[in-house]
């Protein structure tokens, strides 16, 4: 049994179902058979009485007929009337033969005897009666009642009258000698609805259960299957393949799925390798740019230890008060400006300052070129933001600026002219520098675009901030919140737009 | 040189242009000493350099201090040696007179005098930075000794370098009854 079990496992789920629904087909058809037969065993018994029953009620009938025909013959002699009164007596004598086979009680074939001796007297009668009536045949319809052939016809009627209680009778003792019959019958009736009902009950509960055997067993592979699939995508265990015992389709399953597990492991330990060299690389290129971080803030810090701001500034204000002192306005000025771009070239690179602190320092600078280069050069810084507000990392404009002058402007014969441009359009911030110096070439253009894209830049062993580093920069604190726009013109100059995207 | 120095060099030299064209020619002198020590002071750091360059200098920033302070203090230089012949370490001299000198900045400064000395003997060169005047020196040199701690141009750094380059107990420092302050740097001749 053990064995057919494991056998019904492990054939597939659709030949499991087939089996399953043969079995259930068989065990209702055998019910079905069982009842079909238990029913026509009751309806043979039945039909049999029945036929009985449908005999004696046949010659009930035929007397009935018997007298209307014999009436006919009497007003009218009508020979059809006649030969069919013939045929229902010969009728009558077979049927009562038939009832007499039939009858099973002693009561009753007396009753059936007499009842024939009846009918033969009857059938005398009638003859009595035809015959007599054509003798005594007047040529009309009228009977008359003093005649002979009236007698007789009165006799036959009362005859057939007795024939007809006789069969009552014999219906009478029929339905006493078969009560235990109809009873049993009507048990029968009963046992075979009891049956019946108990049977549908049966194949009910058989259906259901199997439904819920099957389901659970289906859903059951399938809950194991889920489970397993489930556990492995836990990853807990590595290189883990799903083994399961069951039907033909969920061996199938299982070995697809672990061909698929196969292709997973084999793309998984593909990716892991990547993952982990990307993120080697990509902590190497962090260590770089931490070490390149470094080296940048001690290079500041040496420079601010080398130089010793306090001295510095402190120095350049006792200059600027004797250029005062001795009138020199514009040295004076130009003291200020100096040492106030010193002050703000000694911040930290690192540090972010208010865009206003930007153009300040700017504005300083600009200045010290134009008392350098006098009326060659002119310059103009409008802003439309509020500069409070918006921090930028330091020293952005300045390189841009330093780059514009001296590969732009420092070297032309016309009068050079830088305007820094500050505006806010739909959220972005756009910082432009333009030049009317000699332009740039493409060549020259592509290199200035890509320092900008770098997002990973060598300093050098000097502390100056070029063109790379504000890129950098600006990549590191804006992320892609900043683009950059470089257009020029030979001998017409080049616009430069940083587009901050404001958050 | 460092780029930024260049930038500032050359934004101070134009400054000084601007100066002259304004006769502002204090602030110009003033521009020029101070542009010519940044200079010194950038260009031989961490090396060896004649000491008559070094000298060179000092005149300049004593003289640079002449211009600060309004001439409220004398200045005197002398050399019986031969400093162009003679390497000392860079700023080692001036590590002391810088320090010293803007030590001096919210004193009085009466009566100040400094004196520059080099001189040979017996095998020697000693250099001698002689302070005399108020009588602050004993407070002024604690005081220089600790300013700009870990700096290049700081009195622990030229100490250094001097132990660095000719061993130790180069440098002697004499305070005489809080009106002098005397520094003696000896070079032993080879």
């Amino acid at each position: 049994m053990r064995r057919m079990i494991d056998l019904m496992k492990s054939v597939s789920i659709r030949v499991q179902l087939i089996f399953f629904s043969v079995l259930m087909s068989c065990m209702i058809g055998g019910i079905a058979f069982f009842v079909l037969h238990w029913n026509a065993k009751a309806l043979q018994n039945d039909s049999e009485y029945m036929n009985y029953i449908f005999k004696i009620n046949k010659l009930y009938q035929i007397q009935e007929e018997n007298g209307k025909y014999l009436y006919q013959v009497v007003k009218t002699l009508d020979e059809e009337a006649k030969m069919n009164l013939r045929q229902q007596i010969t009728e009558s004598y077979e049927l009562l033969k038939a009832v007499e086979l039939s009858s099973v009680s002693v009561d009753s074939n007396v009753r059936i005897r007499v009842t024939r001796y009846l009918l033969k007297r009857f059938e005398n009668h009638v003859e009595e009666v035809i015959w007599l009536r054509k003798f005594e045949d007047n040529g009309t319809d009228q009977v008359e009642a003093d005649s002979s052939y009236y007698v007789i016809y009165m006799e036959s009627l009362d005859i057939l009258s007795r024939i007809t209680t006789y069969l009552q009778e014999i219906l009478r003792l029929s339905v006493e000698e078969n009560r235990e019959f109809i009873e049993k019958a009507s048990q029968n009736n009963k046992r075979l609805k009891n049956l019946i009902i108990f049977f549908v009950c049966i194949v009910v509960v058989a259906s259901i259960s199997f439904c819920i055997f099957f389901s659970n067993y289906v859903t059951g592979l399938i809950k194991r299957i889920a489970s397993m699939t489930k556990k492995i995508a836990k990853g807990s265990e590595k290189h883990e393949i799903m083994s399961m015992a069951g039907p033909k389709e969920i061996q199938e399953l299982t070995s697809n799925f672990n061909q698929l597990l196969d292709t997973i492991y084999e793309l998984n330990g593909k990716a892991e390798e990547k993952v982990k060299l990307e993120l080697r690389l990509s902590e190497e290129k962090l260590e770089k740019m931490k070490v390149r971080e470094l080296l940048k803030e001690s290079q500041l810090q040496g420079l601010q230890t080398q130089i010793n701001p306090h001295f510095l500034f402190n120095t350049l204000n006792v200059i600027s008060m004797t250029a005062l002192l001795e009138n020199a306005d514009q040295a004076y000025a130009l003291m200020i400006a100096l040492s106030k771009f010193m002050r703000h070239y000694l911040k930290k690179v690192k540090s972010n300052v208010p865009l206003e602190e930007e153009l300040d320092m700017i504005s300083q600078y600009l200045y010290i070129l134009k008392a350098r280069m006098g009326e060659q050069f002119l310059y103009s810084i409008q802003c439309d933001v509020k500069t409070k507000e918006i921090k930028i990392p330091v020293f952005t404009l300045q390189p841009i600026v330093e780059n514009a002058f001296k590969h732009g402007i420092e070297d032309q014969v016309e009068q050079g002219r830088i305007d820094i441009r500050i505006k806010e359009r739909n959220r972005s911030l756009y910082l432009s520098i333009y030049d009317n110096g000699k332009g740039m070439t493409k060549e020259e253009i592509d290199s200035v675009r890509k320092k900008l894209r770098v997002h990973d830049v060598d300093f050098g062993d000097q502390a100056h901030i070029g063109i790379e580093n504000v890129g950098y920069r600006l990549n590191l604190v804006f992320e892609n919140r900043v683009k950059y726009y470089v257009r020029s013109s030979s001998r017409k100059g080049t616009i430069f737009t940083i587009q901050i995207i404001l958050e | 040189m460092e780029l930024w120095l260049g930038s500032l060099l050359k934004e101070l030299n134009s400054i000084s242009r601007m100066a002259i064209l304004e006769n502002a020619f204090e602030t110009e002198k003033m521009l020029r000493s101070y542009s010519k020590i940044l200079k010194y002071r950038w260009s031989h750091e961490g090396n060896i350099v004649i000491a008559s360059s070094e000298f060179e200098v000092i005149k300049t920033l004593c003289e640079f201090y002449q211009s600060k302070w309004h001439k409220t203090f004398h200045f005197e230089m002398s050399q019986s040696a031969d400093t162009k012949s003679l390497f000392i370490p860079h700023y080692g001299i001036m590590g002391y007179l810088s320090v010293i000198l803007e030590s001096l900045e919210n004193e009085t400064r009466d009566s100040l005098q400094v004196t520059v000395t080099a001189e040979g003997m017996e095998g020697h060169t000693v250099f001698g930075l002689l302070f005399t005047g108020g009588e602050y020196f004993e407070k002024i040199y604690s005081k220089a000794q600790k300013a700009k701690q870990g700096l290049y141009d700081s009195i622990p750094a030229a100490e250094e370098r001097w132990t660095k380059n000719f061993g130790e107990n180069r440098i002697q420092v004499k305070i005489q009854d809080k009106h002098h302050l005397e520094i003696l740097f000896t070079v032993t001749q080879s």
